[in-house]
């Protein structure tokens, strides 16, 4: 297996949002690209990526292949991608080797760990609102909850996407819309509201900083979708489990 | 006057003045009060034997007041009980500890926090952890003023005045693996880890912590106690945690409960992934809510990978003692932690007995149940303030796990 992707600072943003949730994890590399989905052990989260092949310089992949990988030191390397470093992933009697290919090449080599992998489906629903932002826009929203609270109650409708925080502390009000020009689209079948708690976005905000723009979908009582539009058309979704009154 | 909430003194516990004020007034009034307690000797000569320990203050760091405790006229195992949380768990009253501690002399030193060595030369660390009481003499610059000073994390303590000289006279006595890791170097967290899994007393760990006897030689520091306490608190409770996240799950709601001091706990272990709800109750009229007409609740919560909302002394020694009680039994578990504090608790005297209170009560027999809801039901009934509105809102409640989409 050998692949390399143009930007390797996109990998770093999205791996660190991934150790947030996952200690290991098990990737899988296909003729449909290169794939992860996992939930956090307390079941409240989970990641769903997928960079297919086209998303790559190049990826050559001659059989399926399965990587186990401790997530945390995966990140540490990564965190080592400079501006204008490509990535190069390889497989290798073990080992994964992690290349920036930049002025001059940096190798990383990491051991492959014996990971069962298993299937998981995607949570079965259906999202009824849906507003898309600016990542940073999102990440903004997510920073201005967190002195407040705990908890982050969104409530969406045809027109705009509130987001509300409250403790002893204070309140936090935020307001989105298509009118102050922060929501790039949004939609409602009709009025939807939900809570999460607000550490869960925290973790994967890291992530917007590799995206173009975020989406997030959900229904009352419902868990939550929030996909970042990574460039090129790979796809990184996380979703989270409710509080419900 | 400035008003202040009480959720925000019950949060800070005169610790963190979150108030904006130089001092916490309540603390203040307080001592003023049982400084009435205290008899005054006017000697400027003090015999007596130690541990009763070291407190290092935290004002004004690095140059802090390191507080020589001895009790005048009692040496050996009679000066023992004036420093033995253990001891003291269940047999002392408040009246009694309270008592004890205005016994102490502290010997004040100002001493840099960066050059620990200065105390070590004339053997007053080693005194700290030693097994036996030694016995010691200070020179006082002046009779002792009468300063009894009550934390939410420290141990209260009694009179105190400048020193000239502390003099130990007898030959400290530490426990064998401790005098080992005094010339360890090596990072505390690491060697905190190995004394508190060989056994060595878990009150003499945070003793050493805080003499700057711990951690990496060029690197060592008199850590402020009520820093020492929290530090050791959490870098054993985090060496529990990873172990205790790796555990299968127990197998049925359990539900333990415990009391001393006015402080009433009820455990609640959830077979459900690690994490931590920490729900505090603070009758009105007690100290940190004078002002309160309702109980003040605050809640703290910590999620599977150990991040907590805040930082608090109580919490964090509750932690330990459950953490330990999974640790031991392999097993892995969601827990609630409700401490009810009723109005008999006037004065707090630190963290140690939330520690001893929640290690006890779950060494007890659990009350089992199939269900949270009814382990919650029971719980609302064991409290005096009606908790039922605030058990309904925990999160081991209202949060949902994926998992209920995700049935075929």
């Amino acid at each position: 297996m050998r692949l390399v992707f143009t930007d390797a600072r996109v990998w770093r943003y999205v791996i660190t949002a991934v150790s947030k949730i996952i200690g290991e994890g098990v990737f899988k590399a296909g003729p449909e690209g290169f794939k992860l989905r996992a939930m956090d052990p307390s079941r409240i989260v989970m990641v769903d990526l997928n960079f297919p092949p086209e998303v790559f310089e190049e990826y050559h992949v001659d059989e399926e292949t399965t990587l186990g990988v401790n997530i945390e030191d995966l990140t540490k390397v990564l965190r080592r991608a400079g501006k204008d470093d490509k990535l190069v992933l390889e497989a290798e009697e073990g080992r994964l080797k992690v290349g920036f290919l930049g002025k001059g090449e940096r190798i990383f080599k990491l051991p492959l760990l014996s990971l069962e992998y298993s299937e998981l489906p995607e949570p079965r629903i259906k999202l009824k609102a849906r507003a898309r932002m600016i990542s940073t826009v999102f990440k903004d929203l997510v920073k201005d909850l967190e002195p407040i609270g705990d908890l982050a109650t969104f409530e969406i409708d045809g027109e705009k996407v509130v987001a509300r925080a409250s403790s002893d502390v204070g309140e936090a009000e935020i307001e989105l819309s298509m009118e102050s020009g922060n929501l790039l689209e949004v939609e409602a079948e009709e009025p939807q509201r939900s809570s999460y708690s607000l550490s869960y976005f925290s973790d994967i905000v890291s992530a917007a900083q590799a995206a173009d723009s975020v989406e997030l979908s959900l229904s009352t009582d419902m868990p939550c979708r929030l996909e970042y539009s990574l460039p090129q058309g790979a796809k990184l979704a996380f979703y989270i489990a409710p509080r419900v009154e | 006057m400035k008003r202040v909430p009480a959720t925000l003194c019950a949060r800070c516990k005169g610790g963190k003045l979150l108030c904006g004020l130089s001092a916490c007034p309540l603390l203040e009034r307080f001592r003023a009060e049982v400084r009435a307690f205290t008899r005054m000797p006017s000697t400027t000569r003090v015999y007596g034997a130690t541990p009763p320990s070291l407190v290092v203050g935290e004002r004004g760091y690095p140059r802090v007041a390191v507080m020589y405790n001895v009790p005048p006229g009692s040496f050996g195992e009679a000066a023992k009980i004036y420093d033995d949380p253990q001891g003291w768990w269940g047999r002392l009253s408040l009246d009694e500890i309270v008592r004890l501690r205005s016994g102490l002399l502290a010997s004040t030193l100002r001493v840099d926090a960066r050059n620990p060595w200065v105390l070590y030369e004339k053997e007053i660390s080693l005194a700290t952890v030693s097994t036996r009481p030694v016995s010691s003499e200070a020179l006082l610059e002046k009779p002792p003023k009468p300063s009894l000073r009550f934390d939410g994390v420290l141990k209260p303590v009694g009179l105190s005045a400048p020193a000239r000289l502390v003099r130990v006279e007898e030959n400290p006595k530490p426990p064998r693996r401790l005098e080992k890791a005094v010339w360890d170097d090596a990072r505390a967290a690491e060697i905190i880890g190995e004394l508190y899994f060989s056994g060595v007393d878990y009150y003499t760990i945070i003793r050493a912590m805080s003499a700057g006897l711990l951690g990496r030689l060029r690197a060592r520091r008199l850590v402020p106690t009520r820093w020492a306490i929290t530090a050791v608190d959490s870098i054993v409770g985090e060496t529990l945690r990873r172990g205790v996240r790796e555990n299968p799950l127990i197998n049925e709601v359990e539900l333990y409960r415990g009391e001393y001091l006015g402080n009433r706990f009820v455990v609640i272990l959830v077979p459900a992934a690690y994490g931590m709800e920490w729900v505090e109750v603070w009758h009105p009229s007690t100290l940190w809510t004078s002002g309160a007409r309702e109980p003040v609740v605050i809640i703290n919560r910590e999620d599977w990978r150990g991040r907590w909302n805040y930082m608090d002394g109580g919490y964090i020694a509750a932690r330990l003692a459950v953490l330990e009680h999974l640790y031991r039994r392999r097993r892995q578990a969601y827990a609630v932690i409700i401490r009810e504090i009723l109005p008999d608790y006037y004065a707090p005297v630190g963290n140690w007995h939330i520690r001893e209170t929640v290690r006890r009560a779950l060494q007890g027999r659990p009350e089992k149940y199939a269900s949270i809801q009814e382990a919650l039901d029971r719980a609302a009934r064991l409290f005096k303030a009606d908790l039922r509105g605030v058990l309904r809102s925990l999160k081991i409640v209202r949060q949902k796990t994926l998992e209920t989409w995700m049935q075929p």
